[in-house]
């Protein structure tokens, strides 16, 4: 996230797993099938990622969360909640998501020196009193389980006031035969610590049967996995596939959390639809009795002052292309929470001193990206 | 402990890992292979004084880390250049290629039951660990250890196979009629953290204080480690060393192979003790010592 704006070109990186999935289902289902399809739009670079937009961002935080210790920033650690921060232990992943933020920052990994700084912090005065989750994300931490491990123990012996740490994850389906037991053993033997793995499964092809082995392994282990999707043209935006990508995700225990609107970075337009369109789909989902209500993903936009949670009343007006979102988040909570942190351009404070923001909206013109080449 | 295992690994996952810039085509890594027998495939440490004439060209997709470029590059072959490339080179090894086994407590341990274990301890089989044992969180004992006294292990030690902590000292008197009367030791062993034990080795009970091995110790096999001694952090211990009674090693110190050292003997830090060599009084800090008796030969450069 805020961890540097060196730009970085994104090259197509899909793994050897996701690669022998993708053949399968093209040799079965064709080129046109919509399994097939909601592989090669995410993993596979189109040329329309070159039509930039003048106003999409470059880069998705525009505002400053980094933290500082003893007149440092403390490598890898943002934060903008008061009781939660994050921490990012390498920015590496063993797949590129096309549509993903990641695309434009440079590439770290933090050493165990590092990661013993950011533990540090956590349990530093600045925070403690109020800091009782990390997000540990990337990246994605789960490729350097070592490093991983690191940081949990350091995080358990100079934050003992951390008590729930959430790691981010899509290695359960970029490449599911690397979570082995140095990956188990991370998650065993801390009592006290409630783990939860955040995963993203957009789609039900994505569930393969590799995936659900260890899905099945990592929560007989007592961690809570949930999934936080994001809304993609041409790939789950439609009711049918939305209700069948939460029904089985329900089958397998993993709670639904965000379904996220696709992020307004550069070149990202031909997979993002419009809000509007995101709204009506998931007031579909919800009343229109397709799935459970024991499951119910929140429809939000990640915005640069922090995530906002999407209904009709949030829109408070549309000015061309852009639309004004109304959030709950108060102007002062954040500077007490991170006194580095600066309004961004794009928000403005309103008369309770609530923040809100101009965000750039998607569209749901037909995609050119549903013609698919054969593989 | 652990075994290798096969991983499909993008070379610029391993470039993100270290940090370094990748120097020529991504491709898949499936392990690691040396220098001299190169495997399609792999990543390597460059041995520095070959690097302009090796012949890269009858290999694939080899991934090379190396503190330099080498004069000509092929396209097979891509670089990672780094700061010390050997010891990247096992941290790429231990990130991504090797699995380590279960914690877990094997059924035919012998723990006692007043014995505290911290969390994430790995016991193997036919352990035994005495009533009045502590061991320190993630540490792992394994097959055939015996752990018996007052013994304290830190966090995230390895005592390998066969060792014993805690065996009463080698320790008689003989008295005017040639009477052979042993002293009971009933001192403490004390062990800091991130220790190593190797195999078939042993530490003595102390007799009365105790015998402590601080943190970052690591001790070979077939090591004696004599009662009320102490090895001062960072110490490194290697195969068949004796160390007698109440010697007392300093930080930092590098025992080679067989040297022995005599009771009571102070060695100061960072001193080397050459292969085989023998220390009757004690040697002063930072030098190289060598041969029976051991005399200082220069001054160490660490
Ligand atoms: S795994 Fe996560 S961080 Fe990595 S590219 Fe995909 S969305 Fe981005």
């Amino acid at each position: 996230m805020g961890a540097t704006t060196e730009k970085s070109v994104f090259p197509e990186k899909i793994s050897p797993f996701l690669k022998e999935k993708m053949a399968a289902l093209c040799a079965g289902g064709g080129a046109a099938s919509a399994d097939y399809r909601a592989l090669y739009l995410q993993y596979v670079k189109q040329a329309a990622e070159d039509a930039v937009a003048l106003e999409d961002n470059e880069r998705h935080w525009e505002a400053n969360v980094d933290v500082e210790m003893d007149g440092h920033r403390v490598k890898g650690v943002e934060r903008l909640y008061r009781h939660s921060l994050v921490i990012e232990p390498t920015l590496v992943c063993a797949s590129h998501c096309r549509y993903c933020l990641r695309a434009h920052y440079g590439m770290f990994t933090l050493s165990e020196d590092e990661l013993k700084q950011a533990a540090l912090f956590c349990g530093s005065k600045l925070v403690r009193d109020e800091l009782r989750e990390v997000l540990i994300t990337g990246g994605d931490p789960l490729i350097l389980p070592q490093r991983l491990g690191y940081l949990v123990d350091a995080l358990m012996k100079y934050a003992p006031n951390v008590k729930t740490m959430r790691i981010a994850t899509r290695l359960l389906s970029h490449d599911p035969r690397r979570i082995d037991n140095n990956i188990f053993e991370i998650f065993k033997h801390k009592p006290g610590i409630r783990f939860e793995l955040a995963t993203q499964i957009n789609h039900p092809v994505e569930l393969f049967p590799e995936t659900i082995e260890k899905i099945v392994d990592i929560s007989a282990l007592g961690v809570k996995i949930y999934s936080q999707n994001v809304l993609l043209k041409g790939v789950n935006d439609d009711v049918e596939t939305l209700a069948a990508l939460y029904d089985r995700l329900r089958e397998l225990h993993v709670e639904a959390h965000y379904l996220f609107h696709c992020l307004p970075m550069k070149g990202m337009h031909h997979l993002r639809p419009s809000l509007g369109k995101g709204i009506e789909l998931v007031k579909r989902l919800l009343n229109s009795g397709r799935i459970s209500g024991r499951i119910k993903p929140m429809f939000a936009a990640m915005t640069d002052i922090g995530k906002i949670t999407l209904y009709e009343g949030t829109v408070l007006a549309r000015k061309d292309n852009k639309v004004l979102l109304q959030s709950h988040y108060s102007y002062a909570d954040r500077l007490r929470w991170n006194p580095n942190w600066k309004l961004p351009k794009t928000a403005a404070v309103d008369e309770n001193g609530l923040l809100r923001m101009w965000y750039l909206d998607g569209s749901d013109d037909a995609a050119s990206s549903r013609e698919i080449p054969h593989a | 402990m652990y075994k290798m295992k096969t991983a499909d690994i993008f070379a610029s996952e391993i470039a993100g890992f270290l940090e370094a810039e990748l120097i020529g085509r991504d491709f898949i890594v499936r392990g690691p292979s040396s220098w001299r027998r190169m495997i399609d495939n792999t990543f390597v440490r460059a041995d520095e004084s070959g690097l302009d004439e090796h012949g890269f060209q009858s290999h694939k997709d080899v991934l090379v880390l190396a503190s330099r470029l080498p004069v000509v590059q092929t396209d097979s072959i891509s670089f990672l250049v780094v700061k010390e490339p050997h010891i990247k080179f096992i941290d790429v090894l231990n990130e991504f290629f090797i699995e380590f086994d279960e914690v877990k407590i094997a059924p035919s341990a012998m723990i006692d039951k007043s014995a505290r274990l911290g969390q994430g301890v790995a016991v193997g089989e036919n352990v035994v660990i005495g009533p009045d044992v502590t061991i320190g969180d993630g540490t792992r004992i394994l097959n055939n250890v015996v752990i018996t006294g007052r013994v304290q292990v830190g966090e995230k030690c390895l005592i390998k196979h066969n060792s014993t902590v805690g065996s009463t000292g080698y320790d008689f008197e003989v008295d005017v009629q040639g009477r052979q009367v042993h002293f009971p030791h009933v001192g403490k062993i004390i062990i800091g953290d991130h220790v190593w034990i190797g195999s078939n080795s042993s530490i003595e009970s102390s007799a009365i204080h105790e015998t402590v091995i601080e943190d970052m110790v690591k001790i070979d096999d077939l090591v004696q480690i004599g009662a009320n001694s102490v090895i001062r952090a960072g110490a490194m211990i290697t195969a068949g060393a004796i160390i007698s009674r109440g010697v007392e090693i300093g930080k930092n110190c590098l025992i080679a192979p067989n040297a022995s050292v005599r009771d009571s003997v102070k060695i100061g830090d960072h001193v080397t003790l050459g292969i085989g060599a023998v220390a009757l009084k004690d040697l002063k800090s930072h030098g190289v010592y060598v041969g029976n008796p051991a005399v200082f030969l220069k001054e160490r450069d660490n």
